[in-house]
């Protein structure tokens, strides 16, 4: 296994070098748009840390991305940093409070788990709510100057991140860990590997990244507000892409991410297409779920065998 | 074998004249049929104003009245002689999308609107929130942007150059409510209860402290979760606390809960004065008869009274449609009629085509400083902004149900009625 060669890394990070080319002589409205669509990218690969690659579903992801869209936006708006600073804190909070929620969480299983993450995002909501230092009622506004270029490759360098790390857990003893606990935890348990320290691991991972996307997407929104940074509707979303491009794949979350993301904003722009964003893609989420449970990644792998190494 | 290539190249040939003289045929009665559709053909120019609005999503009721308010008074401004400049006449033409009531996609939809699309001048979005993400980049492309539905100050506290309030700003909220016991009950004894969400909280402490620079006594001071499904510790803190009137509120919901609870702590207020809520019709329908004398502030109301001599009376110029004008126009693009989202986002176009008449250019410098130097008045009421283009002119209303039907008793430029004290409770 580790003498194969990484054709999969190498054909992401040329799509990634693609992308940083069209950002950087697109117009602006193109480079706008693929900001959007890396933080939704980087969002999707953060739960394929937990969901994708361990099978547990969290609802309420949505979390992590608050705790760095707060973080950037408080030091913005009240300390007068640089965004990097805030992206960097909103990391380390992410990772951070990944770990210490998930140090409880994680021994609860299945809907349990998922349930749980869910209580924590709404709990999250009120409790910005209790803190003037997270603006009233929860909103932070600021202003710093609109840099589309500098939010892009904030954002880039995340998501390259993210792929390389996703591609090296998969491949490495880590991934070898988490598969097994997927499929059948206690088994694995028993064959000696120690679920509670690879899913803390991947967790940590996983809120760490969610905590950074969550920061670039509030200095790409100049600002936080609690009932938008605390939407489910974004865990659903990330769990959609993950779903549509491959659960716990090297690949997926990209893939996912574009398709969700591009088509969402083709229907927003197409006048009697709108409000169809969601029927869409619950619809495209249904049937993937129902036919095709390992997403466009698992089918291609299936129908081009000759393509497994290229796709992983 | 030769014979048949022949024939089937000729073949493929007449099919594919076939196919060309299709195309050409459907895009030619699409481009007759497009220019009839323009009637009649005109010789005005046109200003294209950008936008992204709420027609999905949490905000779909007040971005849908908001666009049908736009729509209604760009086609006052049209049908009317259009937006005139150096003697020649533009029409208003309007860019816009849904943003599904979603920060995220105001960014993309706003630098489409400004570098694709190249809109001239923008309207925010609907909400505090969304138009804080789009602000900058009215500054950044140096376009002016009206904020017809973002009422939050924080807004006007960014030293943005370009980005101008229709509305009064969330910290005015409940002043025409406080004027109002100052200058006639100045001895209640007031109980500020809010929604700790960002809108509520802001106008519910600004108000408190209003209140006390006034003079007025605050004994009780409060906010609570939106979510609130108890308010009768905080009713009965406030009562126990000597409280004769109460102010607050939030939303709908919490606003029923307020005057539900009320009755089951057994405090009848002096005067009560709510958010939102009140000025709902299902406030009513709701309450029934305990709803009677309950007052509430509101941007604006179909009833109001402004006018081209209330202009003349407060020595200001009155532009754009009457009252009646606007209604008429309105009900055009909706049958369900207008509510204030749709008259501070229409009154944003008429102060536009003023401003672009006063500067008489299209240059943004030019109508940024005629937007500076206006004070009229239009069917919304007051414009005129300080220098961070924060609105000063406009004054809330305040609305009271008086035997089933919302009047306006304040303040005095704008009433069709007069305040009734105190409530009873039924």
């Amino acid at each position: 296994m580790k003498g194969r060669t990484p054709f999969t890394l190498y054909g992401l990070l040329a799509v990634m070098a693609a992308l940083a080319a069209v950002a950087s002589f697109s117009g602006v409205a193109t480079t706008v748009l693929l900001v959007n669509l890396l933080v939704f990218a980087a969002l999707a690969y953060s739960i394929n840390f937990i969901t994708g690659m361990t099978g547990y579903v969290s609802f309420g992801h949505v979390v992590f991305m608050a705790i760095g869209s707060y973080s950037l936006a408080v030091l913005v708006s009240t300390y007068s940093t640089s965004p990097f600073e805030g992206i960097a804190l909103g990391a380390l909070l992410g990772g951070l409070f990944a770990l210490g929620i998930g140090a409880v969480t994680l021994r609860f299983r299945g809907v349990y788990f998922a349930i749980a993450s869910l209580v924590l995002a709404l709990a999250g909501y009120n409790l910005v709510l209790q803190f003037p230092q997270f603006g009233p009622g929860g909103e932070l506004i600021f202003y710093i100057p609109f840099q589309p270029l500098t939010v892009f490759f904030a954002i880039w360098g995340i998501v390259v991140a993210e792929i390389v790390l996703t591609f090296f857990v998969n491949r490495g003893k880590v991934g070898l860990g988490i598969r097994a606990i997927k499929d059948e935890e206690d088994a694995a348990a028993a064959a000696g590997v120690n679920p509670m320290k690879l899913k803390l691991y991947v967790y940590m991972l996983s809120g760490l990244f969610a905590g950074a996307a969550g920061a670039v997407f509030a200095w790409s929104t100049f600002g936080v507000n609690a009932s938008s940074a605390f939407d489910l509707t974004f865990s659903l979303q990330m769990l959609a892409m993950i779903l549509i491009g491959g659960m716990g794949t090297s690949t997926g979350p990209l893939l996912g991410a574009s398709i969700v993301y591009l088509l969402y904003y083709e229907l927003l722009t197409y006048p009697r297409l709108q409000g169809g964003q969601f029927l869409v893609v619950g619809a495209a989420v249904i049937v993937i779920a129902l036919f095709v449970p390992d997403g466009i990644v698992g089918i291609i792998r299936r129908k081009y065998p000759s393509l497994k190494p290229v796709i992983e | 074998m030769r014979e048949n290539r022949v024939g089937l190249t000729t073949k493929a040939t007449a099919i594919i004249v076939l196919v060309i003289l299709v195309i050409v045929g459907v895009g030619a009665a699409y481009y007759v049929t497009s220019q009839q559709g323009t009637s009649p053909p005109s010789q005005r120019g046109t200003i294209k104003v950008g936008f992204s609005i709420s027609e999905t999503g949490t905000f779909n009721v007040e971005g849908g009245k908001s666009l049908a308010g736009i729509r209604a008074a760009a086609q006052w401004i049209n049908d009317n002689g259009g937006v005139v400049v150096n003697g020649k006449a533009y029409n208003i033409t309007l860019d816009y999308y849904d943003d599904a009531s979603t920060a995220g996609n105001i960014v993309p939809l706003y630098t489409k609107i400004i570098t694709q699309d190249n809109a001239q001048f923008l309207l925010a979005p609907y909400s505090s929130g969304l138009t804080a993400a789009a602000a900058p980049l009215a500054d950044q492309y140096h376009l002016i942007m009206f904020s017809h539905g973002g009422a939050s100050d924080s807004i006007w506290a960014k030293g943005y150059q370009n980005v101008f309030g229709i509305l009064s700003p969330a910290s005015t909220y409940l002043k025409t409510a406080i004027d109002y016991l100052k200058a006639n009950h100045p001895n209640d004894k007031l109980a500020f209860l809010y929604a700790n969400d960002a809108f509520s909280i802001v106008v519910g402490a600004a108000a408190a402290d209003y209140a006390k620079a006034q003079g007025l006594t605050v004994v009780y001071n409060s906010s609570y979760p939106a979510t609130v499904t108890d308010l009768s510790p905080q009713l009965t803190a406030a009562k126990a606390a000597g409280a004769t009137d109460l102010l607050g509120g939030g939303h709908f919901n919490d606003g029923l809960l307020v005057m539900q609870q009320l009755k089951s702590v057994g405090w009848t207020p002096s005067f009560i004065s709510l958010l939102v809520a009140v000025t709902e019709p299902a406030f009513q329908q709701q309450l029934g008869a305990s709803a009677n004398l309950v007052t509430g502030p509101s941007q604006w109301e179909t009833t109001v009274n402004y006018s081209p001599s209330a202009a003349s009376t407060a020595g200001v110029t009155y532009f754009g449609p009457t009252e009646q004008q606007f209604a008429t126009e309105y009900a055009k693009f909706d049958s369900t009629g207008a509510t204030y989202h749709s008259g501070e986002a229409g009154a944003a176009i008429i102060v536009l085509a003023d401003a672009i008449e006063t500067a008489n250019s299209l240059n943004t410098t030019l109508v940024r400083d005629a937007l500076h130097s206006l004070h009229i008045m239009t069917f919304f009421g007051q414009y005129q902004v300080d220098s961070t283009g924060k609105q000063i002119a406009h004054a809330m209303v305040l609305d009271q149900w008086q035997s089933g039907s919302l009047v306006v008793v304040a303040p005095s430029t704008a009433t069709t009625g007069t305040v009734e004290y105190p409530y009873t409770g039924s």
